[in-house]
């Protein structure tokens, strides 16, 4: 059965848990992190060190590390690094495979009680397939035998440094990608999954939650690459484990740091600077690492000009780990603060003749901070009620997560607020005994949530809203494998929200039949809800911010039914294919409702029905020899139903192509991504309308000579589609050594050939024959960056 | 209101990040809707409604007219529907409305602007227009279109604009305005006219008050409401809930929906508003620049264009705002506004009609040299000089 070991599993002495009479639920609170020591006695030793390229320097992950003649080994981490602890003193013989090298030997003398480090350099090499063996797999292969993994993609900062990007690779676009997703247009790094709504999307740092993780108004993601371990991305079906959205749920998860030492990377390109550091401590027990990035367009201009470019962002993350006691206890703390500031004056812009503008202010910042201590015990523990176990694991989190924005037009003209202050605590605890696991969780989160609109130049409210409610969780879940050829999962998550008064369960079950040990059909379904939302509207292509709401008296709490099936068929150890069919109902759905009176409380949504199903389609080359990459196409259709009227929502998108590809040639690396997709549906305009204003103190329409503004008229909704979309992009770097520093320059060509992508179109009803002009997503756009290894 | 400036900020947004604009191509005429705007006013006889037509691309539309309150659609960018039926029906009857004539057109002229006349002398006897009762409105196009809708006049007894104008320092001064509640008032609508558009804002509260410092976000720069120099109106309107809901509604540019309109058969508004606080203030503010501030009178000129003006800096700075009044004619007292620039020593002076950004009398382009003022008006030939009076502070 597959269990989340946050560190390679190490022999401990045999210990008994100590007893308790608590019943089960307190045995989530228990975190008995205290252990006696690990049994390291005088005649072992610990065995540290870093892979790199020979000819490059550079750390090269999943290389299996062995010691020769003994069961000890493990894979290399995101930096190269490995530890092994527990080897006999005496001379050994360390081997070092990878299929993109070749092996190595490495004589090393292991001495008591002392932690050696060493480095081993390899040759790269041809690939051979054929009778290699290895004792590591990839993570994927694991999620394959031991889980359903329904819906589950996962991907390594290796997979995604390959997709060519704009300035440096992000996390949400390299996203996107991804069979089930889809992105309404350039602009924008939100996402939908499988036909949901934008904000049904659960975004996780290390477990934390974390909202509206976009910079530049969804033109990039809060993740700074460097700090990205893994990412695991669920677009359905997901387990009980996760609640409150309805379609998906991304973890991103820290890298950890193995190297000791102090080391890091600082980057260079068009859109921002960065610099990572980090370390970990010699005997491997505890590492660190702190990330900061910041453009710097506002800054160049200012120095070069006379003028000012309004807008800048900035982002910090740190992440540290340490290992408690002598067993696998473990406390990590994540943390991370990000900002962005457009804020100008109209008298700076543009030329004299807005002498006399105004300023404006629109600033939106995240923060998230969390704590989390976990702890695994592997020999003969026996809980109430659980019976013997083979291990018990328990983990609990606590988290502080905010998110704000602020717009104020005019010095207090018009100020529009809106924040989301969410803690968290969250934990479980987990028993395995041979295929059978059983989890038991609970995760209580407390929001605070203003919105604020108003005049303050005038004493004006224009509307306010407080809400603070609390949202309750248990859940439970059993996880076995009742044959060697079937693996089921089934659990109950049961939730509550105050301010609503709503109570639901949430059962989700999910199975995998293996027809042979290289195919497998899997089956899930679900129920999910979601009582957090965004005030956005989905026809709307430009998402600028997200104002979030909670369900209470006036709002419903959104549900949705998930229904999956698939079949997964390993091609090789490092290829694979998947095909999933999805079937997604909704309920309450939520859609601002654009005629809401200010002074009415309960009129802000309108609420909605609607379906979405699919399949998506995968062919997938894992990261190891010189080509990776990945094939993905998505079929889909959403429909919602408002009022009794239907229509397409805005990211009803039929086709998705996406070809990624990544190929390793000595020091260069080349990255391409073709996308083809059809188009998504938009409102024609079928008129212009001018508006007049009457003043009642002259009688008149239209006085001081401002007559009225000329208004679209939209048709029917989104009964139009945009025409195909095509991009094809295209990277290039070239790793280096200099001075014991690794340098990597590359270049992308975002939109390579130019392709015309409609963003939107403009309509002009003012001439005889009126026209239409099509607005352009992103152009052809070169960037260039240098990253360097330290 | 909120929403009408996420809107705006939606298309700003929208032209930052799509500056790439192709393929402009030729699209359908649409089949047109009929618009009808309609606002029952106590403070007056005559009762406007406008009836014109959507822009469908049917005609071209000129642009760039003087605006006519007379004429308010063809000057407007509108399209106006002649001979159109035109009724308002209340608890005293039907009142049959009139197409207006517009000064110094032919009588076959179309202006789409009907009078519907209530409470006039006897030749009409018409009733007169009652507050607090609901009315009904009746719009029929020669083509057979056919549009209604109605309305609740608010019960209160307008206020007539008076002729008192106080003098207002926006630096030390903010207007003040309380008013009492007035029932079937959905809401109250603040109004300032400005140089740069109406400043506007609903309140449910029975008083508000300005900063001389107040800024319009309904301005393209954010411009302030009270410019120095400018004789600006405020007031307060009662309000029903059609016009609330229409005017603090607006379509946004991606989706063309968001109005909210209460006329059945077409699109528009049939609500009522009540004056029922208005004052009238001069502005002013205190001396930034001396030496470049004050009253200025022509001294050479080719033609007399203006004779005196006085000038502020509005916003000090570079680019400097400036802004102030003028007269044509000292002698006849009437005074209009004016607004400007200086960027690196030139000067720029915009001589408005109607106190109205929008609507240019004549440009004067030149730069500052100790008390005089040298430059030229756009389309005239000759230099023009400007001497400042000695100190009026």
């Amino acid at each position: 059965m597959y269990r989340r070991v946050r560190r390679s599993a190490r022999p401990l002495p045999p210990r008994d848990l100590p007893r308790t009479t608590i019943g089960v639920l307190l045995a989530l609170l228990l975190v008995a992190l205290s252990r006696p020591a690990a049994a390291q006695g005088p005649e072992r030793g610990t065995l540290a060190g870093t892979v790199v390229d020979d000819s490059t320097g550079a750390p090269i992950p999943r290389v299996t590390v062995q010691v020769v003649g003994t069961t000890r080994g493990m894979l290399t981490d995101e930096r190269g690094g490995f530890v092994i602890r527990d080897v006999a003193a005496g001379a050994h013989t360390v081997r070092a495979r990878i299929l993109s090298h070749r092996p190595r030997d490495v004589a090393v003398v292991v001495v008591a009680g002392v932690t050696i480090t060493t480095t081993i350099r390899l040759v790269a090499a041809p690939v051979t397939l054929g009778a290699v063996r290895t004792r590591a797999r990839p993570p994927e292969r694991d999620r394959f035998e031991l889980a359903p993994n329904v819906g589950t993609v996962t991907l390594t900062p290796g997979a995604m440094s390959g997709v060519p990007a704009i300035g440096e690779p992000d996390v949400l676009r390299t996203v996107q990608l991804l069979p089930g997703v889809n992105a309404r247009n350039d602009f924008s790094s939100g996402y939908n999954v499988r036909g949901g709504e934008s904000d049904q999307n659960l975004i996780l740092l290390d477990g934390f939650p974390i909202y509206n993780p976009f910079h530049l108004g969804g033109l990039f993601s809060t993740f700074l690459e460097e700090t990205v371990g893994e990412i695991e991305l669920l677009t359905g079906g997901f387990g009980v484990r996760h609640g409150s959205r309805l379609s998906s749920v991304l973890d991103v998860r820290s890298a950890d740091p193995a190297r000791p030492g102090l080391h890091g990377t600082a980057g260079i390109s068009v859109i921002a600077s960065s610099l990572s550091i980090g370390s970990a401590s010699r005997n491997g027990r505890s590492s660190w690492m702190l990330s900061g990035r910041r453009t710097y367009a506002d800054k160049l201009v200012s120095a070069l000009s006379d003028r000012t470019f309004p807008y800048h962002f900035s982002d910090a993350q740190l992440h540290a780990a340490r290992a408690i006691g002598s067993g696998n206890a473990r406390v990590e703390l994540t943390a991370y603060a990000g900002a962005d500031q457009l804020d100008g004056d109209f008298t700076q812009l543009g030329d004299s003749s807005r002498a006399g503008g105004g300023t404006f202010d629109f600033d939106w910042s995240n923060q998230v901070v969390g704590l989390s201590l976990t702890d695994v015990w592997h020999d003969g523990a026996r809980l109430p009620l659980l019976g013997r176990a083979d291990s018990v694991g328990a983990e609990q989190r606590v988290s502080f997560t905010r998110f704000a924005t602020a717009l104020d037009l005019g010095a207090g003209a018009l100020a529009l607020t809106n924040s989301v202050h969410e803690l968290r605590a969250a934990g479980a605890v987990h028993w395995h005994r041979g295929g059978h696991e059983r989890r038991l969780g609970y995760e209580l989160s407390s929001y605070d949530i203003a919105y604020d609109v108003g005049s303050p130049s005038t004493g004006n409210q224009l509307f306010d809203l407080r809400q603070r409610p609390t949202a309750q969780a248990a859940y439970y879940q059993e996880s076995w494998r009742p044959t060697r050829r079937l693996l089921g999962e089934a659990g109950l998550r049961a939730e509550h929200v105050t301010g609503r008064g709503w109570s639901g369960l949430s059962p989700r079950v999910s199975a995998k039949w293996f027809a042979t040990p290289e195919l497998a059909v899997s089956a899930a379904a679900g129920q999910y809800a979601q009582w957090l939302h965004s005030l956005n509207r989905e026809d709307i292509p430009v998402r600028v911010f997200d104002f979030w709401v909670a369900s209470d008296e006036f709002v419903e709490v959104s549900r949705a039914t998930h229904f999956v099936l698939g079949v997964e068929r390993w091609l090789g150890p490092l290829r694979f294919a998947r095909v999933e069919g999805w079937y997604k109902r909704y309920e309450h759905l939520l859609e601002q409702n654009t005629a809401d009176d200010p002074a009415r409380r309960g009129d802000e949504f309108l609420d909605a029905r609607g379906t979405s199903y699919g399949f998506d389609v995968l062919l997938r080359q894992l990261e190891a020899g010189p080509f990776s990459g990945w094939l993905s196409y998505t079929y889909a259709l959403s429909q919602r139903t408002e009022g009794g009227t239907g229509y397409w929502p805005g990211h009803d998108r039929r086709h998705n192509v996406n070809l990624v590809g990544t190929w390793r040639a000595g020091r260069y690396t080349f990255g391409a991504r073709m996308g083809v997709a059809s188009g998504t549906p938009f409102t024609d305009i079928v008129g212009q309308v001018v508006r007049r204003a009457y003043d009642a103190s002259t009688h008149d329409y239209g006085t001081g000579g401002f007559a009225g503004e000329r208004e679209p008229l939209g048709g029917l909704r989104n009964a139009e589609r945009y025409p195909l979309f095509q991009r094809l992009d295209l990277s290039v770097s070239r790793a280096g050594t200099w001075r014991g520093m690794t340098l990597v320059p590359y270049v992308s060509l975002v939109n390579a050939y130019n392709a015309r992508n409609v963003f939107i179109y403009t309509f002009d009803y003012t001439r005889n024959p009126p026209t239409r002009e099509a607005s352009s997503q992103f152009p052809l756009l070169p960037s260039l960056g240098l990253t360097i290894g330290f | 209101m909120a929403r009408a400036s996420l809107a705006r900020l939606g298309a700003i947004a929208l032209c930052v990040v799509a500056a790439c604009t192709f393929d402009q191509q030729s699209v359908a005429v649409q089949p047109p809707q009929v618009v009808v705007h309609a606002v029952l006013d106590p403070g007056t006889q005559e009762q406007q409604v406008l009836v014109e037509r959507t822009l469908s691309g049917a005609v071209d539309i000129r642009k760039g007219q003087r605006f006519d309150p007379e004429d308010p659609i063809n000057t407007g960018g509108g399209i106006p529907i002649s001979g159109a039926q035109v009724t308002i029906s209340g608890p005293d009857g039907t009142v049959t409305g009139f197409e207006a004539p517009v000064t110094g057109r032919p009588s076959t002229y179309s202006s789409g602007r009907y009078l519907v006349v209530f409470g006039a002398g006897a030749a009409f006897a018409s009733p007169p227009l009652r507050r607090g009762v609901r009315y009904q409105l009746r719009v029929r196009t020669p083509d057979g279109a056919e549009v209604t809708g109605s309305t609740v006049v608010p019960d209160i007894v307008p206020v007539v604009g008076g002729s008192r104008v106080d003098v207002f320092n926006r630096d030390r001064d903010s207007v003040r305005l309380t008013w009492r509640s007035v029932t079937a008032a959905r809401s109250y609508l603040v109004r300032i006219e400005s140089p740069y558009g109406a400043f506007l804002q609903f309140t449910d509260s029975t008083n508000v008050t300005l900063d001389g410092d107040l800024r319009n976000y309904f301005a393209s720069s954010l411009e302030r409401v009270f410019i120095p120099g400018f004789r600006q109106r405020v007031s307060v309107a009662a309000v029903d809930s059609n016009y609330f809901d229409y005017y603090r509604s607006r379509n946004d540019p991606f989706t063309g929906s968001g109005i909210i309109n209460n006329l059945e058969g077409g699109i528009g508004l049939f609500g009522a508003a009540v004056n029922i606080a208005a004052r009238s203030v001069d502005v002013v503010q205190d001396p930034r620049e001396p030496a470049f501030e004050g009253l200025w009178d022509i001294a050479v000129t080719p033609r007399s264009v203006v004779e005196t003006f006085r000038l502020y800096v509005e916003t000090p700075g570079e680019p400097a705002a400036l802004s102030g009044w003028y007269a044509r004619n000292r002698a006849n007292g009437v005074l209009e506004g004016m607004i400007g620039n200086r960027s690196k020593g030139r000067i720029v002076l915009e001589f408005l009609a109607n106190q109205a950004a929008v609507d240019t009398v004549a440009v004067f382009s030149g730069e500052q040299r100790g008390d005089s003022l040298i430059g030229t008006f756009t389309g005239v030939t000759g230099r023009v000089v400007f001497l400042k009076r000695r100190s009026q502070f």
